[in-house]
């Protein structure tokens, strides 16, 4: 008997327990950190956990419903965690929906040799912060932070409806920052070679360097905006994909209302696609069914600039009358894209007069999801100018995202090693009066 | 209430693995390492409502172990297990255990500091005024809906959200020199998500009270408070959509002490956590804190304490060391770092000893509590009512008296903390508002919120006035390296700060 068995059958067994959902993921890691140049002190020593995390969703014989949360010790305590999910019984049928067997298409997400860096070479993963040291000397930072980890999971949902899914993943992530100002950060279901992580570091250390030079300062007006994949990702995530859950859109605290999604409305321009494929092969954020036990597959969300559907779990599902859909996981399963031209970086490059390519972001948390408008600083930006990266500006920026992704002006352009695009558009900047780094 | 050395047993749930506790102190000693031992228990409660609806109510009960042992040369390494049974603690021990002997052997960092704390023994249980079971979780679930539908009453343009939560966080620590720590974090927090939208025009604002228990939602006085604040909340919303936007600019300003706590909190108490000084405005190359450089006007001082009833509440760190008031900035001088156990030696500062932890599987790390701004001799508002009846008015009206508002020179007040963000290295930050006023000679005029950005060390040398008393309950959450914890502060009702070029006002 697994400790899920013992679960099951300890709720199953509940006299008012009509129906049930578990959900449980059972996880163990290895992980290490250097911050402030120290590998491994007493903040970021050699970490391992192994942990169980879950939920529960279980409908009573009354018909209400009660939620609750597991982990590795919750069988010993079952009979007091019932007890006051009973007590927190509640209305909401939509949510009541518990299903059978279903057909998941599964996809390796499983690496071995993950597996044995936990189990058997954790020492492995401080060569990877070996490597991160001679990066960070080679491109002059002096202070180094950074983490590497990996980790095994096993994800579990059980219904009372007979459906019985298990999913076996491992994750590998490394990140790092540079100085405290610039750093980035990747994740793969295997460990990825040293040559890789050379590369990326390299990347960003193209970056760092110029942000030594000095770039323009005490401007402020219309200027062409660009927005490194990571920092584009985190607006779209904000504004596109926080605007498109299904509470939000039912509750109508979202940007776009449910006549909009009816409509097909045209929300971005014509040429832009906002999908979800939880299904690439070993892809780090790929699942093969979601926390509720429905089977992951590809979903447009927005299709050439048009609002296709929402983001449903199986309640707001069934209360808009519609499917439920795969959500994201994390920015490697969300596929933003044009059907224009895309250049790289490289070839974008000597086309520009005067931009500010901004590779930080400050503020993002405290702006207005559903208004569309940004105001946000830069404090880690490159001043470009006639096809060359002149050097380090702070820049504010603000405009309409919903605007820019309409706009004929904006352009989305491929960087190496990014998953996501970058984003050219044009907004008013500010760059500050001040000259040094 | 801090009973060092008592052998009181008040009753906390993971008293039962005290033996437990014993027993991994013997098999750390037999293996000749030191252990921190933390055991942590979280029970939650939470009933959401949106728009007159039971949206959820959700409970939780988790527990765990942290071990964090140290070799003799303080090399040192962390395991945690959800498993509370001897078996998978030994586990949990001996891969502890093993992997610091490799951090040893690989040279990694060493720490010898935790062998030079005095041991103590303590229990801190604060007062609630109502047990986690005072109420079921029906009778919660009709106070929140009866709140919400307030919230929803005072205005029909209106969408609301209310949520209320219950913590009853139980902590023990147990060290290798005999000390044994235990407390209870109790927390309790209602917040009001209101909306207001128009054509396309869609504002939102939020407003929250915390406390310990369930005072905030059954006692008339503070359900007065949490009223009083969504009303505010809910006539803004609705004002915005007629507001125009700003110009951008320095300006003189006015912020309310939620926005103060965010200046605290975000700019300056983040750059004083003593782990990260090497990448800090506030330290040096050496990681040592600049203890006695002046950053601020003289008047004003930096306090972080924790404090009992609060939400960010604290007595001891989860290395079992008394948490101590920081005087961070002493009459504008650096004085204190937020320093813990094992970053005070290196920060040249003393201990605070400023560590938390969100969880037991995850190392502490030095963090705020409730962090405040003093100014002294603060200035005097015209009405003398509480906070939540205090108007953009009585602030402009103040600034007249104090001769702060003058002919052809705007003020602009910021109000409500809408979250925020810094960078400790370079000590930049940016903070929203939910609304922004124009307090001029001739009167007030409500604008769009913008985001006040700038530099830390700027904004803090701009301070120039207080207005009013302390108020210190604005709360939030904290997230560092992974993992969130709850905080607080505030400050004077009012800060006054000059206009200065480093610090900014986003909008049109």
């Amino acid at each position: 008997m697994s400790y899920l068995d013992d679960l099951q059958a300890a709720i199953a067994a509940h006299p008012d327990v009509a129906d049930y959902r578990i959900t449980l993921n059972e996880r163990r890691g290895v992980s290490i950190g250097i911050k402030d140049n120290q590998v491994g002190n007493v903040y970021n020593p050699f970490t391992f956990s192994a942990v169980t995390s879950g939920s529960f969703l279980i409908q009573w014989r009354d018909g209400r419903l009660s939620r609750g949360s597991l982990d590795g010790s919750s069988l010993e305590q079952i009979g007091p965690i019932l007890e006051v999910a009973r007590q927190a019984a509640y209305e909401d049928p939509d949510a009541a929906v518990f299903l059978g067997p279903q057909r998941v298409t599964t996809v390796p997400l499983f690496s071995t040799e993950t597996a044995s860096l936990i189990d058997e070479r954790p020492g492995d993963l401080l060569h990877v912060i070996e490597l991160l040291q001679q990066q960070a000397r080679r491109i002059g930072s002096t202070i180094l932070s950074g983490s590497v980890g990996a980790s095994i999971s096993r994800r579990m949902v059980r219904t009372s409806r007979g459906l019985n899914l298990v999913e076996d993943t491992t994750s590998f992530g490394y990140s790092y920052y540079f100085d405290g100002i610039l750093g980035d950060g990747f994740l793969s279901r295997a460990p990825v070679s040293l040559e890789e992580i050379e590369q990326q570091t390299q990347r960003t250390g193209a970056f760092f360097a110029a942000l030594k030079r000095p770039g323009r300062s005490g401007m402020s007006g219309q200027l062409q905006l660009i927005l490194h994949p990571n920092v584009a990702y985190q607006l779209v995530d904000f504004f596109i994909l926080g605007n498109l859950q299904g509470s939000l859109v039912y509750h109508g605290q979202s940007a776009f209302s449910r006549a909009a999604f009816q409509e097909g409305q045209r929300v971005l321009r014509e040429d832009l696609t906002l999908a979800v494929d939880p299904l690439v092969q070993m892809g780090p954020g790929s699942y093969a069914f979601t926390g509720e036990g429905v089977p992951a597959a590809p979903a447009t969300y927005i299709g050439r600039g048009r609002l296709e559907q929402p983001i449903l779990d199986l309640k707001y599902a069934r209360k808009m009358g519609l499917p439920p859909s795969s959500p994201p996981s994390n920015a490697y399963t969300v596929n933003f894209f044009s059907q224009r031209h895309m250049p790289d970086w490289e070839e974008f490059l000597p086309q520009i007069d005067e931009a500010i390519l901004v590779l930080s972001l400050l503020g993002l948390n405290t702006q207005e999801r559903s208004s569309g408008m940004f105001s946000l600083t830069g404090p880690q930006a490159l001043y470009i100018r006639d096809g060359a990266v002149i050097g380090h500006s702070k820049a504010t920026f603000r405009g309409s995202f919903f605007e820019a992704l309409r706009s004929e002006e904006l352009q989305l352009i491929r960087f190496a090693g990014q998953h996501s695009p970058g984003l050219s558009m044009q907004a008013h900047v500010t760059l500050e009066q001040r000259d040094e780094v | 209430m801090y009973e060092e050395g008592s052998n009181q047993m008040s009753n906390l749930h993971i008293d039962i693995y005290a033996g437990l506790l014993d027993r991994l102190l013997q098999k750390a000693a037999a293996a000749r390492v030191y252990l921190i031992a933390r055991l942590q228990r979280a029970e939650v409660r939470s009933v959401t409502v949106t728009n007159g609806k039971t949206e959820s109510i959700s409970t939780g009960l988790g527990q765990g172990l942290g071990l964090q042992v140290f070799t003799e040369s303080g090399h040192t390494a962390f395991a945690a297990t959800d498993i509370l049974t001897e078996g998978a603690a030994l586990t949990a021990l001996e891969t502890a255990v093993k992997s610091a002997r490799a951090a040893a052997g690989a040279g990694l960092e060493a720490n010898r500091a935790v062998f030079n704390v005095s041991p103590i023994s303590a229990r801190v249980i604060p007062p609630t005024r109502y047990a986690i079971d005072e109420l079921s979780l029906a009778e919660l679930q009709q106070q929140v809906e009866t709140i919400n539908r307030d919230v929803l009453a005072l205005n029909s343009e209106l969408k609301a959200r209310t949520s209320c939560t219950i913590e009853r966080e139980e902590w023990h620590i147990v060290r290798s020199d005999g000390a044994s720590v235990a407390y209870l974090l109790p927390r309790c927090y209602c917040y009001n998500v209101v909306t207001a939208r128009r054509d396309e025009q869609v504002h939102t604002v939020s407003s929250s009270l915390s406390g310990s228990s369930y005072e905030v939602v059954l006692d008339a006085e503070r359900r007065a408070v949490l009223l009083g604040r969504a009303r505010r909340a809910a006539d803004l919303a609705v004002a915005l959509l007629d507001a125009p936007d700003y110009p951008a600019g320095s300006y003189d300003l006015v912020l309310d002490y939620a926005l103060a706590k965010g200046l605290a909190h975000e700019a300056f108490g983040h750059a004083a956590e003593a782990d990260g000084l090497r990448s800090s405005i506030l330290g040096d190359d050496q990681g040592r804190f600049r203890t006695g450089a002046v950053v601020a006007a003289p008047i004003v001082s930096i306090i972080d304490e924790s404090i009992e009833g609060d939400h960010a509440y604290q007595p001891f760190s989860p290395n079992g060391v008394p948490r101590t008031r920081a005087t961070i900035i002493d009459h504008g001088v650096l004085r204190e770092a937020l320093a813990d156990v094992f970053s005070a030696d290196a920060a040249g500062v003393r201990v605070i000893d400023a560590a938390r932890a969100q969880s037991y599987a995850r190392p502490a790390v030095p963090r705020m509590t409730n962090i405040r701004i003093e100014v002294d001799d603060p200035l005097p508002l015209p009405r003398a009512v509480p906070f939540e009846e205090q108007t953009p008015e009585d602030v402009r009206q103040a600034l007249l008296t104090a001769g702060l508002l003058r002919e052809g020179r705007p003020v602009i007040y910021l109000s409500g903390y809408k979250g925020g963000q810094v960078n400790p290295a370079r000590g930049d930050f940016v903070f929203n508002c939910a609304a922004l006023y124009e307090l001029t000679t001739e009167g007030v005029r409500l604008f769009q919120p913008a985001i006040f950005s700038g530099r830390t060390l700027a904004a803090l040398k701009a301070i120039k006035a207080g207005f009013g008393p302390l108020q210190l309950d604005s709360m939030g959450f904290c997230g560092k390296m992974g993992q969130s914890v709850p905080s607080s502060g505030g400050s004077h009702f009012f800060l006054f700060l000059e206009a200065n070029p480093q610090v900014v006002i986003g909008g049109r």
